[in-house]
């Protein structure tokens, strides 16, 4: 049951067969960003060195904010009630083995669209809660999650400041989705030093 | 006075925002002789209107949910679209109310750093930050259960009124203790074992004829239902969280 409909697309592009599957989750906007020419030379290079690469480029779906509405945890557990690209995106996080947040920083923050496309990411953990490191969290409701890693586009007024806050925000989100934030970059980092960081953890 | 309030819930005014904004606006209004403007930001229609009214404010308060650790995607949009504002107009005090389902403060503390740091940017003062926890039922539980958050909101008006600030008093009262002491995790695990914390999730979905199902795992190999409650490999995560 949905709560409406939108014209469904499936924008991934799925390349190699490799020994990990890494997921791009890119909320640049393609007129002004330099992320998605930065994403082609990082997949190229991810892809040399033998790992799957799925490119998802946000600005192509149509998701929808998350409502909360809870149906995900409470009416059809573990699927979301809005019929969009939301659930598709759901898929291709799960099975991934790394999912790297791309974005520019607007006013600090990594873009609204991946923030609305990572609210989204709700049905893949759990309303239970249990205890962490002395704090109360989410169970999960995957044996695994993927890692986590930001790759951010910095704005001209950036400080070490703002990356710091953007930072300790994934770094605690992670905990919730019982994973960890494997690294962070911004496009300062050259494609093949990020790939080979991928590869070394 | 004038005051502006921005509802970021996504649910609008079906929200657990709306509940603590109209408590603390009806502190606020209660002499008489002050204003308040709201805007839901579930509404996009109504943002434009609200960000030509957000100048002419006196004070601001922005409000929402604590999503995912941080803002939900509409107060993000939000956010961006006081880009062309930045060293143009003069932005009036701004503050912000953040509340979770999670009992401690703690997990809101990384943001209020983002949205002071916003103020900044934005070359306005910051109010700061009022952190709630343990909001998520906040509408279906009866007044009685309610009455002191209630409360607490709508001093939190008044004093908005009087001074043009939070009170940090009332504030601090509302954030509470900033983690769980341990003889309170002792006991939450406790009724943990004996599934006592998920009571309020299991009723819920017994309503709806999906308690069978709650350990759905739709999104991976076709779905997978496990059976019993026991994850194994979680518990292995957990350590390495830990």
């Amino acid at each position: 049951m949905g709560f409406g409909v939108f014209s469904k697309i499936t924008p991934a592009i799925l390349v190699g067969d490799g020994r990990k599957q890494i997921a791009v989750l890119d909320g640049s906007d393609a007129e002004i960003s330099v992320l998605p020419a930065y994403i082609d030379q990082l997949k190229e290079q991810l892809l040399r060195n033998g790992n799957s690469v799925t490119h998802l480029p946000l600005r192509t779906m149509v998701i929808a904010q998350c409502r909360g509405c809870w149906n995900c945890w409470t009416r059809t557990p573990g699927e979301c009630a809005i019929d969009d690209d939301g659930p598709f995106v759901c898929r291709q996080v799960i099975k991934a083995d790394w999912i790297i947040l791309a974005s520019p920083l607007i006013m600090g923050f990594p873009s609204a669209r991946l923030k609305t496309v990572h609210d989204r990411l709700l049905p893949l953990i759990h309303p239970y809660l249990s205890v962490i490191g002395g704090e109360i969290h989410h169970r999960p409701r995957y044996p695994r999650f993927p890692r986590l890693a930001l790759l951010l586009e910095t704005e001209a007024d950036t400080d070490s400041e703002d990356l710091a806050i953007v930072r300790e925000i994934y770094r605690r989100d992670a905990i919730n989705f019982h994973t960890t934030l494997a690294a962070f970059w911004t496009t300062g980092h050259h494609p093949e030093e990020v790939s080979h960081e991928i590869d070394a953890i | 006075m004038k005051l502006m309030l921005f509802n970021g819930s996504p649910r609008g005014q079906a929200s657990n925002t709306r509940l603590l904004l109209d408590a603390f606006a009806c502190g606020f209004t209660r002499s008489g002789r002050h204003t308040v403007e709201w805007v839901d930001l579930a509404n996009s229609v109504s943002i434009e209107a609200g960000i030509d009214g957000l100048v002419k404010a006196d004070r601001v308060i922005l409000a929402f949910p604590l999503y995912t650790d941080a803002m939900p995607g509409i107060v993000k949009t939000f956010i961006e679209s006081l880009v062309p504002l930045r060293g143009k107009v003069d932005i009036p005090p701004l503050g912000f109310i953040v509340h979770s389902g999670f009992p401690e403060p703690i997990h809101s503390r990384a943001l209020e750093m983002y949205l002071d740091k916003l103020c900044r940017r934005l070359g306005c003062r910051s109010l700061g930050t009022v952190i709630k926890g343990n909001s998520e039922r906040l509408r279906q539980q009866p007044p009685w259960m309610t009455r002191t958050v209630i409360d607490r909101f709508r001093k939190l008006g008044i004093e908005m009124a009087v001074t043009g600030s939070f009170d940090t008093g009332i504030q601090a009262q509302i954030a509470g203790r900033e983690t769980i002491t341990p003889f309170a995790l002792g006991i939450f695990r406790l009724l943990n074992l004996f599934g006592l914390t998920t009571r309020s999730w299991d009723q819920k979905m017994r309503r709806n004829g999906a308690f069978a199902k709650r350990f759905a795992r739709p999104y991976l190999n076709g779905g997978v239902v496990p059976q019993g409650g026991h994850w194994p490999q979680m518990e292995r995560n957990n350590e390495v969280l830990r």
